[in-house]
């Protein structure tokens, strides 16, 4: 079994799946109109099919070449930033901002972890602080500074 | 369209309000800061600031943006000079010959010649802006729904395949993009397309949160642990007596600036290119033609002046084509036209007769951030370098900060939040298989345009799919498009390493 560039493999059967869905979703839900009155599913569906066909272009050539160097997929710092900011997006209505910008600070200084809990915690009053005068006093916007969801 | 003099008086009388003086002031600080910061470029900065415009008028709006943007490229060469690492990637050139003159004592030479050249660069681009945009503008006035099409695909096509590396992938990138941009209850019948039964998703997906979690947090990702600021330099050996050029190094700059200008003003204007390649180019011809080729990488002024100027003059020749034809040539570009739409401006060439005061405004503004530019580069220098001293980890959490805050703060809505986790993880394994993320920005917003200029164009020829190559502009256009795909698919097959 001869190594080969599964990236690039895996990356072009998944636009040419995402390309295959959006084409068969717009021609099955959407009407195709005619040529002289488009409908609002031409275009979508001859994007799927052309992305089809690029996805084929990037994946086949693949399987007949060694892997190229890619980039390491950084995982924790991934997953930190993905966690703080769905956090922020459950709590910002039910609990208001401060607490989501806590949540959201102190989640995603864990990509790195030079920050411990007590000098991440400081930061995001620090943050959220910054977030209050900006969004708040000087543009306006109506937030919830904080509440109580019970 | 009134001529150049009035233009100029409308526009100062714009530009000089209070309100649009402090935004632009706004704009050209903050560009300059996160442009010294390493690890935020161009586009990271205006998509942070972009939420914020929603609360402004749209001059005051675009004035700022425009500010961050051009700011950005005068900050970016002063880490590259210092530190050797780029503060945005456009400025990657400056490292080659700034850093080994910091080295050999003269980064104040180095540091006030990057900034006299970002001037240069930015007044000859300002000029061209002044001179073209009208003519331009009014040709294209004439356009029909055809010639549009074949431009805004022109753009695509120059866009996705010139600077990413795969021609394919280039151009799924933009068929992606165009899909995303195609969520939202169809122009024609107010269907809601793909938008799944989610009532969130019938305006469409927000730009923001698609730019801000593509761009922003895919960033920040990948730097975490990849960018080390704080680097180790003598702060307090930039002085103004160290920056103090010798009458050798005014006689090696002017030629080079000049020419930079050009290649600048030149590649600024393509679709695709900008202000990476038009440096990169600059450089390698100065070194091309010089007569002692031996100095560039050793620290020759020359090195350094011109790539910056023709790198300033693409920031400002890159506004032509989105102002006067409403097609973005780069994703800050089209987060720019991004800003007219939320406004309900509709860009294009009646731009320029509809909204005169705020064209020639933005244009004038142009000249007073890059006066401020000079003087926030030169006097204020000192403040720079200590900001290259903050270190990435306090920096990250303050950009996500302002990336989930700003993207919450347009709709109060936390279904746009959740779409930055969508797309700052979709951004972040493109870039992990090379997938390029700025054509998907470019069909985004290119992408419903396009759709309804078609559907159009269509209607016009009744259903003549051959309309769009026989209408002499439109037709000159597609075989254009032709003629580059073909030598772009070319040139990658004949790139093909051997395995």
């Amino acid at each position: 079994m001869h190594a080969r560039d599964y990236r690039d493999v895996a990356g072009g059967l998944l636009l040419a799946a995402v390309g295959a869905f959006a084409a068969y979703y717009a021609a099955t839900r959407y009407d195709m109109g005619t040529l002289r009155q488009v409908g609002p599913g031409m275009f979508p569906a001859g994007l799927g099919g052309l992305l089809v066909g690029l996805g084929v272009i990037v994946a086949v050539p693949a399987l007949r070449r060694l892997p190229r160097s890619y980039p390491m997929v950084e995982w924790r710092p991934l997953a930190a930033v993905i966690a703080g900011i769905a956090a922020f997006a459950l709590t910002v209505r039910p609990l208001g901002m401060v607490p989501a910008i806590i949540l959201l600070t102190m989640l995603s200084s864990l990509a790195d972890g030079r920050l411990g809990p007590v000098r991440a915690f400081v930061l995001s009053i620090v943050l959220a602080g910054v977030a209050i005068l900006v969004f708040r006093v000087m543009l306006g916007t109506p937030f919830p500074i904080a509440r109580w969801p019970f | 369209m009134g001529n150049l003099f009035d233009n100029v008086a409308l526009g100062l009388g714009t530009a000089l309000s209070l309100g649009n003086l402090l935004y632009c002031f706004i704009g050209v600080f903050l560009g300059t800061l996160l442009g010294v910061l390493p690890g935020i470029g161009a586009l990271v900065a205006i998509s942070l600031l972009f939420p914020i415009t929603f609360h402004l008028d749209p001059t005051a709006a675009l004035v700022m943006l425009a500010g961050i943007f051009y700011g950005t490229t005068y900050g970016g060469s002063t880490s590259a000079i210092l530190l050797n690492v780029p503060g945005t990637p456009n400025s990657a050139v400056a490292c080659l010959d700034g850093y080994p003159m910091a080295r050999q004592g003269r980064a104040g030479v180095a540091l006030l010649g990057t900034t006299i050249a970002s001037f240069v660069g930015g007044s000859f681009g300002i000029v061209l802006i002044m001179l073209f945009s009208p003519v331009i503008a009014e040709a294209a006035l004439r356009f029909g729904p055809a010639e549009y099409f074949a431009l805004m695909l022109l753009g695509l096509i120059a866009a996705s395949t010139i600077s990413s590396g795969s021609v394919a992938k280039g151009i799924a990138m933009v068929a992606v993009g165009i899909l995303l941009g195609l969520v939202r209850a169809d122009t024609y019948t107010g269907i809601p397309r793909f938008s799944f039964g989610l009532l969130d998703l019938h305006d469409g997906i927000s730009l923001v949160a698609l730019a801000m979690g593509m761009f922003g947090v895919s960033e920040v990702v990948s730097s975490v642990r990849q960018v080390r600021s704080g680097g180790a330099f003598d702060r307090r050996s930039i002085t103004f007596r160290s920056m103090i050029p010798t009458r050798d190094d005014i006689r090696r700059s002017w030629a080079p600036m000049a020419r930079g200008s050009g290649i600048g003003a030149f590649f600024g204007t393509l679709p695709g290119t900008g202000g990476l390649i038009a440096s990169f180019m600059s450089y390698a011809i100065e070194k091309r033609i010089s007569r002692e080729p031996d100095r560039f990488g050793n620290g020759a002024v020359e090195g350094v002046v011109g790539p910056e100027s023709a790198n300033n003059a693409a920031d400002q020749t890159a506004f032509i084509p989105t102002m006067t034809l409403g097609i973005p040539g780069s994703p800050a570009m089209a987060i720019i036209l991004g800003v007219l739409m939320v406004h309900g401006i509709a860009p294009g060439p009646t731009l320029l007769v509809n909204q005169p005061s705020l064209f020639w405004g933005l244009i004038m503004s142009f000249w007073i951030g890059n006066v401020m530019l000079l003087v926030l580069n030169i006097p204020l220098i000192g403040l720079w370098i200590r900001m290259l001293a903050v270190p990435y980890h306090l920096l990250y959490p303050m950009i996500l900060m302002f990336v989930c805050v700003g993207v919450y703060s347009v709709n109060n809505s936390s279904f746009d939040v959740w779409m930055i986790v969508l797309f700052g993880a979709l951004g972040y394994f493109m870039r992990m298989l090379d997938y390029p993320p700025a054509p998907l920005l470019l069909g985004f917003v290119l992408g419903p345009m396009m759709e309804e200029n078609f559907r159009r164009a269509m209607l016009l020829a009744r259903g003549d799919a051959l309309t769009f190559f026989e209408r002499p502009v439109s037709g000159t256009i597609m075989a254009l498009n032709v003629v580059l795909l073909v030598w772009m698919v070319w040139s990658s097959m004949r790139a093909k390493r051997p395995v």
